[in-house]
């Protein structure tokens, strides 16, 4: 027997023996796929969403008629009103308007109903106007078709030139082409302090 | 001719708060200009003017009010001075108040009338110009 055919021999024994090995590797090192493992979904957000139906980065825009833009967005909206109105969370709107300036709106909370053309903010409500306005209230409800908004209850604003406090606002324009006020109303008081102005 | 008279107290502090209250505020969102109307109340220290309408004259960069332009019924009361006029231009930062419009400032007993009278609030003089006219009660009484 010489070298060569006793390498082959020795080469049959082995060769078979080191495939078994990583064959068997291939199964028993290889990761554990729990098939019965949970799906990665809490069962009460399934039930949720299977019970409602909910829209995440709900977007609503319209021009209206005076060419004022209008876009309003929420992070989830759950159309589950009877009204057709649907609920939403962290509702944003943005007016650019026609003759200048945009306003902001935003809150924690709200509804929007296209087809009434009406939304409402609600929680936290934050108005900044690019005039320098900041406004806080709880409430307000605006149109999304004609550019009309006001809010029911009270208001704290910081303006341009002071603090401005008031029973309500109303943001709108008085005729179609005139160009957009932010009135307040129902009793304004201003303390402006001319020692340091722009405190806010 | 000019007629220097002393108005209100003398240390009327300029840089005091100032409080506007009215019945609206109305912002014009494409310019930015500002009005109050409606019974307005504007109160620095013991200065008090009243009038129909306010109109805000600010510089947005600083928020500094440059101008407080009073129109309709205007009245200006501080100390035991008081001054009618048909409008009022008070400029905040140098303490000064315009009044024009067919002016009457009453102090106790007498009165003076003229066009215009402007009123240095920190010195606490006024000086009335156009036609100044002195009204002097004989009776007294009031």
């Amino acid at each position: 027997m010489d070298r060569h055919s006793r390498l082959v021999a020795y080469f049959k024994v082995l060769l078979p023996l080191a495939a078994l090995a990583l064959m068997s590797t291939l199964f028993l090192l290889s990761r554990s796929i729990a098939p019965t493992g949970t799906a990665p979904f809490a069962d009460k957000d399934i039930e949720d969403r299977v019970r409602g139906q909910q829209i995440t980065g709900a977007f609503f825009s319209g021009i209206t008629a005076s060419g004022d833009e209008i876009t309003v967005s929420a992070s989830t909206a759950h159309p589950a009103n009877t009204d057709g109105s649907a609920d939403a969370e962290e509702l944003r709107a943005h007016m650019t308007l026609a003759q200048g300036g945009d306003i902001r709106l935003q809150s924690d909370t709200g509804t929007v109903d296209p087809t009434q053309s009406q939304a409402s903010f609600r929680g936290n409500v934050l108005i900044t106007t690019s005039t320098g306005y900041t406004v806080r209230t709880q409430q307000l409800d605006t149109g999304l078709e004609t550019l009309a908004a006001e809010t029911p209850g009270q208001v704290e604003a910081t303006g341009p030139f002071g603090d401005i406090t008031a029973g309500q606002m109303k943001i709108g324009a008085k005729n179609q082409d005139a160009p957009v006020h932010m009135l307040f109303t129902k009793g304004v008081k201003l303390v402006y302090d001319p020692r340091n102005p722009g405190k806010d | 001719q000019d007629t220097r008279v002393a108005f209100g107290n003398s240390k009327a502090d300029t840089s005091a708060p100032v409080e506007v209250t009215a019945a609206s505020l109305d912002v014009n969102q494409s310019d930015g200009s500002a009005e109050f109307t409606g019974d307005v109340l504007v109160v620095q220290g013991d200065m008090r003017l009243t009038a129909n309408r306010v109109f805000v004259v600010y510089d947005r960069g600083q928020s500094r009010i440059a101008r407080l332009e009073a129109t309709g019924d205007v009245v200006l009361v501080s100390g035991q001075d008081a001054a009618e006029a048909e409008r009022a231009d008070y400029s905040i930062d140098d303490g000064t108040i315009v009044m024009t419009g067919n002016v009457l400032l009453s102090q106790g007993a007498s009165a003076l009338s003229s066009d215009r009278m402007t009123i240095e609030l920190a010195t606490g003089t006024a000086r009335m110009a156009g036609r100044v006219k002195t009204i002097l009660n004989s009776d007294g009484d009031n």
